[in-house]
């Protein structure tokens, strides 16, 4: 079983200052930068695929892969690096921002070297100005000691980080909207194929990596491959940063190797569950992953293979932990409205399902609904997805069909046929709380 | 009560629009904005008569010299002018004091040399740039799902009686706004708010009355 216990920190170790450059070099800093400028850029790209290394963004799609699909040659290209941070239940990049600021420039370093990348954006949410500030300040010593900007390290190499600052929409953190939200357009998604590798940022290839992501490049080319791709779950390999909140003691970022039991995580990680009450249910990697009963938790390990198992996936890590005392029919009205109001409005079964969605959940909250009204339900999720330009409508459908499918019971408690038995008395506010 | 009166209102603006340098005397500038009522505490027989003419008032933006400057440096990060639109809002918020007017919005586009149409469709799609007024505190709460869990729909009514405001309201001294925001990446630390630009988490009604305290020295 993989435990915590042993386990030594790499991505957020506890070092004080670790945002000075002098502090980060004297603890390893920047030696994994240059171990890959003595590389080839190939070599670069193998080592990350072999580290086994996965997306922490949220889709989990292996990163060496991703890279190799740049093609060739001296074309401009980007980097887009995810700092959007949106997910309901996610807030571990802005500890790597606070703590760890120049592991994710070395890694950013590292994957503009290994794809010929002269400029990289780091887009990073508009509420984390103060977290753009400190990375801001590490950037610029980054730049004062030769590690970014013009011939990096004696060797010849050039690149840009360039830091912009979003302002407050959700669906910028999905790949294609973040790019033409740096454009300057209206973010809306695009279509596709073409992928980015492709056309990407102004029509030219470009990769997107969540900063976690690239933070964990640094680590693998600092260490190696082969050390990297012991740690944890086989298939789905590292270190990764575990956002615990909700109804537990000790909620937090916890730095741990994946595929570690979610019972572990819950129970001694984080305390435990709040006034010793009774665990309800877990949504393990932020909102837009379907939710767990207590007997799925115990199963549960937290990587793809053992979080299919029992139909949900890792998402960003972000586990939000509800207690017995939880109005889930309530939880899954503050998610959907979350969905509604962020919905770009490009795809029609999106734009309208969002709204549905909320609606007929904000009817079972106000104790209004009936059979008809959790049937529809699951038909408007039919409808939404897989139908539309980008997965926000998926992550808006899911939440819905698995708390109502899972906790049947909480949901027909709550409708009028059932009014006598449940005596109920809610207010017709949840309906018109838009 | 809501107090100031429209004469009152007239001044405030004629004063701003002087001390932007311009002759009061010109005839109406080309830049105009629609106030919402509420913005500027009209009576409610005024805010009655007004709600469906809106206030046309006159309010000039022009970019400082060293905001105009920032601006440049801020084109040059990226291969097209157009991607500066975004920073460029941020500017233009920062010295309209916290919202974007029309006229703020009018000066971005000209600056980048984009339609004011396109600069209007970027500015609206975002929840931070401020359509309209807002308090000399901006008052954030989180409701998403890991602060609700931990009590933000109390603290959010305990505020709302507060200060006798719902959300997107500001109080008349003009001093609060107050907004229900998604989650603010604090999750861990609930229940959250932004006051302005700063952080404010695990928060408890003591420990939020506490915070507004302070402000109002
Ligand atoms: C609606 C939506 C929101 C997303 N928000 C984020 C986000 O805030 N941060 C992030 O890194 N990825 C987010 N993603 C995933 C990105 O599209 C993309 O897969 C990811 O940044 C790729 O990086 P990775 O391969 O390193 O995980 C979002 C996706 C969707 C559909
Ligand atoms: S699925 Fe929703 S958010 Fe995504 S592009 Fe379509 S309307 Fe926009
Ligand atoms: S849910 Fe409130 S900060 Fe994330």
């Amino acid at each position: 079983m993989i435990s915590l216990a042993g386990y030594e920190k790499v991505i957020l170790p506890d070092i004080p200052n670790l945002n000075q450059i002098a502090v980060y070099e004297k603890h390893g800093g920047y030696e994994g930068l240059k171990k890959a400028v003595a590389l080839s850029q190939d070599d670069v790209i193998n080592e990350v695929k072999k580290s086994g290394l996965r997306g922490r963004g949220g889709a989990g799609f292996p990163t060496g892969l991703k890279w190799s699909f740049m093609p060739k040659g001296d074309k401009v290209r980007y980097l887009a690096c995810n700092g959007d941070e949106g997910e309901p239940g996610t807030f571990k990049d802005r500890q790597i921002f606070e703590f760890n600021p120049h592991l994710f420039i070395e890694g950013t370093l590292i994957a503009c070297y290994a794809m010929g990348i002269k400029t990289a954006y780091v887009y990073i949410r508009g509420e984390y100005i103060k977290w753009i500030n400190i990375l801001q300040a590490s950037l610029d010593e980054a730049y004062a000691k030769g590690y970014v900007g013009q011939n990096i390290l004696g060797k010849g190499f050039n690149t840009d980080i360039v830091i912009h600052r979003g302002a407050g929409a959700y669906i910028c953190g999905e790949e294609s909207s973040l790019m033409n939200s740096l454009e300057g357009k209206r973010p809306y998604p695009r279509i596709k194929p073409p992928f980015p590798a492709q056309v990407g940022l102004w029509g030219q290839p470009t990769t997107i990596n969540n900063i976690e992501t690239l933070a964990n490049a640094a680590v693998i080319l600092r260490k190696g491959a082969d050390w990297y791709s012991k740690i944890g779950a086989e298939k789905h390999p590292g270190p990764v940063l575990y956002g615990i909140s909700g109804h537990v003691n000790k909620p937090g970022v916890y730095e741990g190797p994946t595929g570690m039991s979610l019972k572990e995580l819950i129970y001694d990680v984080a305390g435990g569950i709040k006034n010793g009450k009774k665990l309800k249910a877990v949504i393990p990697g932020g909102s837009s992953t379907p939710i767990l009963t207590p007997e799925s938790v115990e199963k549960a390990t937290m990587d793809a293979d053992g979080l299919r198992a029992v139909g949900t996936s890792m998402g960003t890590a972000g586990i939000i932990v509800m207690d017995e005392d939880t109005d889930l029919v309530e939880a899954l009205h503050i998610l959907s409205k979350f969905y509604h109001h962020e919905s770009c409005g490009q795809c029609t079964p999106c734009r309208e399902g969002t709204g549905w969605l909320e609606k007929i959940v904000g009817k079972f909250a106000a104790g209004i609904a009936n059979q008809q009204d959790y049937d529809l339900l699951l038909k408007i999720c039919a409808n939404m997805e897989g139908r539309t330009v980008c997965a926000l409508a998926d992550a808006a459908a899911w939440p819905v069909r698995n708390t109502i499918t899972r906790f049947k019971e909480e949901f027909e408690a709550r409708m009028i046929e059932n009014k006598n038995k449940a005596g109920w008395d809610y207010s017709m506010k949840a309906v018109s709380g838009v | 009560m809501r107090s100031k009166s429209i004469l009152q209102i007239l001044k405030i603006l004629d004063s701003s629009h002087k001390r932007d340098g311009n002759d009061s005397k010109r005839p109406l500038p080309e830049f105009c904005i629609y106030l919402k009522p509420y913005a500027f505490d009209l009576t409610p027989d005024l805010t009655l008569v007004t709600y469906n003419l809106p206030l046309i008032t006159y309010i000039m933006f022009s970019f400082t010299k060293e905001n105009l400057q920032r601006i440049e440096a801020e084109k040059k990060k990226y291969p097209t002018v157009e991607s500066a639109v975004m920073p460029v809002l941020w500017i233009a918020q920062e010295q309209n004091g916290n919202w974007l007017s029309e006229a703020a919005i009018k000066a971005t586009a000209d600056v980048l040399d984009l339609s004011p149409a396109h600069v209007i469709g970027v500015a609206s799609f975002y929840t931070m740039y401020n359509k309209q007024p807002v308090g000399k505190y901006h008052l954030q709460v989180c409701s998403n799902i890991s602060c609700s869990l931990l009590g933000a729909k109390k603290l959010i009514h305990h505020l709302e009686n507060k200060l006798a405001i719902t959300h997107g309201e500001t109080t008349q001294d003009g001093l609060y706004t107050f907004s229900e925001v998604e989650c603010l990446g604090s999750c861990g630390t609930a229940p959250a708010m932004q006051i302005n630009d700063d952080y404010h988490e695990n928060l408890t009604i003591e420990k939020m009355d506490e915070l507004l305290k302070g402000l109002e020295k």
